[in-house]
């Protein structure tokens, strides 16, 4: 077997392994057709297959069949459905609980995510200290972010509930009067608080990056002088930022989906024999983000075409927002690495 | 060389052929994974049988270990899931038999052509006669246009005059507050007043609610029974047009109003974070809006060591009253049909009537409970009267009864779309303060469109 290099006119060629090595650094991949010659095409099938297969059966085509729905009537239980042409998408354009959730789910957003990329950040510096216990201290940032986010949330209805919650007991030893807190306006910012108690999960991450930049660079700015503030902002977070980078879309698209965190922190609904349920019709309106109210159409109002056409208009928003993320990142993301020839800064 | 190579086009070209094939392979797979077995490997037939606890309700495990013996047959049951009913309905391979919440969902599910006829089996069956049915099984007939006529489709498992009234007599007793009758209805005027002065608060806190007549729990029933209470109608003739427009309907509307914003009661402006079941056992409720089958959550086990002193204490009185006709009717019902393409029907008839057909063993037990009100009249006896508790509450229901009424839902309008209309006008006008304008024309507009889309799905 010999490996293979890329001959002046883009073709594959097989190259001894000795030859290769002596080529060493300097041997760079040059652009040429695309096409690979060694192994059969069936055998490139067979390794990415399982993806592949993953990808077709539980996105590509989900995500069409909804997009087929989305100019449909369809109930989501009986036979009768109609196409029904760009009819559902002209409905989102009139639909004001359409804008309001959009709204709500941007504030969210723009509340949440730098708040979450900030105090991850924060807490990873925290304990990327020599401290004695520091292990203690990370299990215990973290720890709240394996928690399920169910248990976690009704965690916080416990303690956060008007007339038996924890808070407002403690609050009434001062003589301070029960506050709503999961009622507006209360209730959008209990639900900021609950994204942000999983910093820890961002932590881990932002610690990785942190413990792979290299001691001697940050010894050798102290050594010129550099005080810990400029070492941070000129060492630190140039050499961190495609961790920055990496979080903040994975945030930013989270945000966007929340959904399951709103139904959760609004009240029970009586539903007769056996207890309390969710629905979207209860969550409060500082609460009622883009997701709840798509939720809401596929399960209180069985509109799954509408809410289809919700899903797909989300998907451009998602689409739109992540390329902008991904353009503006060559003005603020560093590689240390070469990126398709280019050095430094993408 | 040219036949190892792999250019873009090709490995587009063929992985298109692949979503293609797995397109077509999986709905293939979904329709099997939503199917429902109907044979075990031993040969014996299964049933599906979508209703929540048949497996784990410890008072009817000796009926359905005798049933399955009887029939040789397995039940396999499991938990209510809309979801997972959609996709089986869409693949053609329902469960056998589907839970219902009743009243408000079954002229929709019928009129979708998903439940089958029920009259073959009725005519034939030794333990649903039809002289020993109770009215209420009109929430589960349709002739294709009206509620409460035609064919059967379901039974309830039980049922309850759902908006009749539970009081704590020691609360009212220390607000010197005299009992409400057992026998003739008060107004929701009065229940009201009342509520507001037994409602407690202290440091912003509400620890007793006076009067909850339990928001959330089909408003769209409350509001059709206020509304007939006063001699009108929610819906027209044909059930095509919802009128929130009508005095009837806005006084009833403006009641709702009037009672979140003086928040006795569970509502917009008081969440709890259960349902009024475990708030009423902690001494948290002086009246609450509810039905006969509430007696098992005071006698239950939910009530714990507050249970002796809760039967001491709770009162049954008839549901509150909106105008000069006395209406009190079966808000829900809930029970089970079979879906028309269900595999085993014969089967799953036979399990309704082992479940809570006159005499059965499953039926004695569960009745013995006191968990609702039995489908068939001579299944009345086995309602629990041994204490002081039972007895009364079973003389009030059975005085009760006969005021008993079926409600007429739309069958355009899926019950679930019609509460979250109801709940998210209410709701802002109780929240935001809309005015009652406001309100019943939001609320017209939103049920001017659920019925609009039902029509169209059912090309009415």
């Amino acid at each position: 077997m010999s490996d293979d290099a890329v001959s002046d006119n883009g073709a594959l060629e097989a190259v001894p392994p000795r030859a290769l090595a002596a080529r060493g650094a300097a041997w760079t991949l040059q652009r040429g057709p695309r096409r690979w010659r060694r192994y059969s095409p069936w055998m490139f099938y067979a390794f990415v297959s399982p993806w592949l297969l993953g990808f077709l059966a539980l996105t590509a085509i989900p995500m069409f069949y909804a997009l087929g729905m989305s100019f449909t009537n369809f109930d989501g239980l009986s036979g009768h459905w109609h196409w029904v042409g760009f009819a559902n998408y002209n409905k989102a354009w009139h639909d004001q609980h359409f804008w309001s959730g959009l709204r709500t789910t941007a504030v969210y957003g723009v509340v949440t995510v730098p708040l979450s990329l900030a105090g991850g950040l924060g807490l990873a510096v925290l304990v990327n200290r020599r401290l004695r216990a520091v292990g203690v201290f990370r299990t215990i940032f973290y720890l709240p972010s394996v928690i399920p986010v169910v248990a976690t949330t009704l965690m916080f209805k416990l303690l956060f509930d008007r007339n038996t919650g924890l808070l407002n007991t403690v609050l009434s030893w001062f003589g301070v009067g029960a506050v709503g807190w999961l009622s507006d306006p209360w209730a959008f910012k209990i639900m900021v608080l609950l994204a942000l108690w999983g910093l820890g999960g961002g932590m881990v991450i932002f610690l990785a990056g942190l413990q792979g930049i290299p001691a001697e660079l940050l010894e050798a700015a102290t050594v010129d002088g550099a005080g810990a503030w400029q070492r941070f902002r000129r060492i630190t977070l140039p050499i961190l930022s495609p961790v920055v980078f990496f979080q903040f879309v994975f945030a930013t698209i989270a945000s966007l989906q929340t959904v399951v965190q709103p139904l959760l922190l609004s009240p029970a609904v009586n539903s007769g024999a056996g207890g309390g349920f969710t629905d979207p019709t209860h969550v409060q309106a500082g609460d009622y983000l883009y997701m709840v109210h798509v939720y809401a159409q596929f399960f209180d109002y069985q509109q799954y075409g509408y809410g289809a056409a919700l899903l797909w208009i989300l998907f451009v928003v998602i689409l739109v927002i992540t390329a902008a993320i991904l353009r503006s990142s060559s003005f603020w993301v560093y590689y240390e690495v070469e990126q398709d020839g280019k050095a430094g800064r993408r | 060389m040219s036949q190892n190579s792999l250019s873009r086009r090709a490995f587009l070209g063929r992985t298109g052929a692949a979503a293609a094939g797995l397109a077509f392979g999986g709905s293939a797979l979904a329709a099997c994974s939503s199917s429902s077995a109907t044979k075990t490997a031993g040969g014996k037939a299964v049933l599906n049988v979508m209703i929540d606890n048949v497996d784990t309700d410890q008072a009817f495990a000796p009926a359905l270990k005798a049933f399955q013996a009887a029939n040789d047959c397995v039940v396999k049951v499991s938990k209510f899931d809309q979801v997972k009913l959609n996709a089986a309905l869409a693949a053609g391979s329902p469960p056998d038999l589907v839970r219902t919440n009743g009243a408000a969902e079954m002229p929709n599910i019928i009129a979708r052509g998903l439940a089958e006829n029920l009259d073959p089996y009725f005519a034939k069956s030794q333990y649903f006669k039809s002289d020993d049915l109770d009215p209420i099984i009109g929430v589960y007939k349709f002739d294709g246009k009206t509620q409460g006529k035609g064919s059967i489709y379901g039974i309830p498992s039980d049922y309850s005059q759902d908006a009749m009234i539970w009081y704590r007599t020691d609360m009212l007793d220390a607000a010197k507050i005299p009992h409400p009758s057992t026998t003739d209805p008060m107004s929701y005027d009065e229940y009201l007043t009342i509520g507001k002065q037994l409602t407690k608060r202290s440091g912003g806190k509400t620890q007793v609610y006076g009067f909850d007549p339990v928001w959330g729990f089909d408003n769209q029933a409350h509001l059709m029974q206020m509304i007939a209470q006063q001699g009108g109608s929610l819906w027209n003739d044909d059930f095509t047009k919802a009128d929130f427009t009508t005095p009837e309907a806005r006084k009833a509307l403006q009641w709702y109003i009037d009672w979140g914003k003086a928040r006795t009661g569970p509502g917009p402006l008081d969440q709890e974070s259960n349902w009024d079941g475990p708030v009423y056992d902690a001494d948290r409720i002086a009246i609450v809006s509810y039905g006969y089958w509430f007696s098992q959550e005071i006698l239950g086990q939910d009530a714990g060591a507050n249970s002796a002193k809760l039967q001491q204490v709770s009162v049954f009185a008839p549901a509150p009253q909106f105008g000069s006709t006395r209406v009190d009717a079966c808000m829900s019902g809930s029970g089970a049909w079979i879906p028309a393409k269900a595999a085993n029907k014969d089967l799953a008839f036979k399990f309704l009537e082992a479940w809570r057909g006159s005499g059965t063993d499953g039926a004695k037990a569960h009745f013995a409970q006191g968990g609702g009100l039995p489908l068939c009249l001579s299944n009345r006896k086995y309602l629990p009267q041994n204490t002081p508790f039972t007895s009364a509450t079973y003389a009030t229901q059975m005085n009760n009864v006969k005021y008993l009424s079926v409600l007429k839902f739309s069958p355009y309008a899926a019950g679930s779309a019609m509460e979250a209309a109801l709940n998210t006008a209410l709701t802002g006008a109780v929240q935001g303060g809309a005015s009652l304008d406001a309100t019943v024309s939001s609320l017209q507009a939103a049920v001017n469109g659920i019925i609009d889309s039902g029509k169209a799905q059912l090309g009415a």
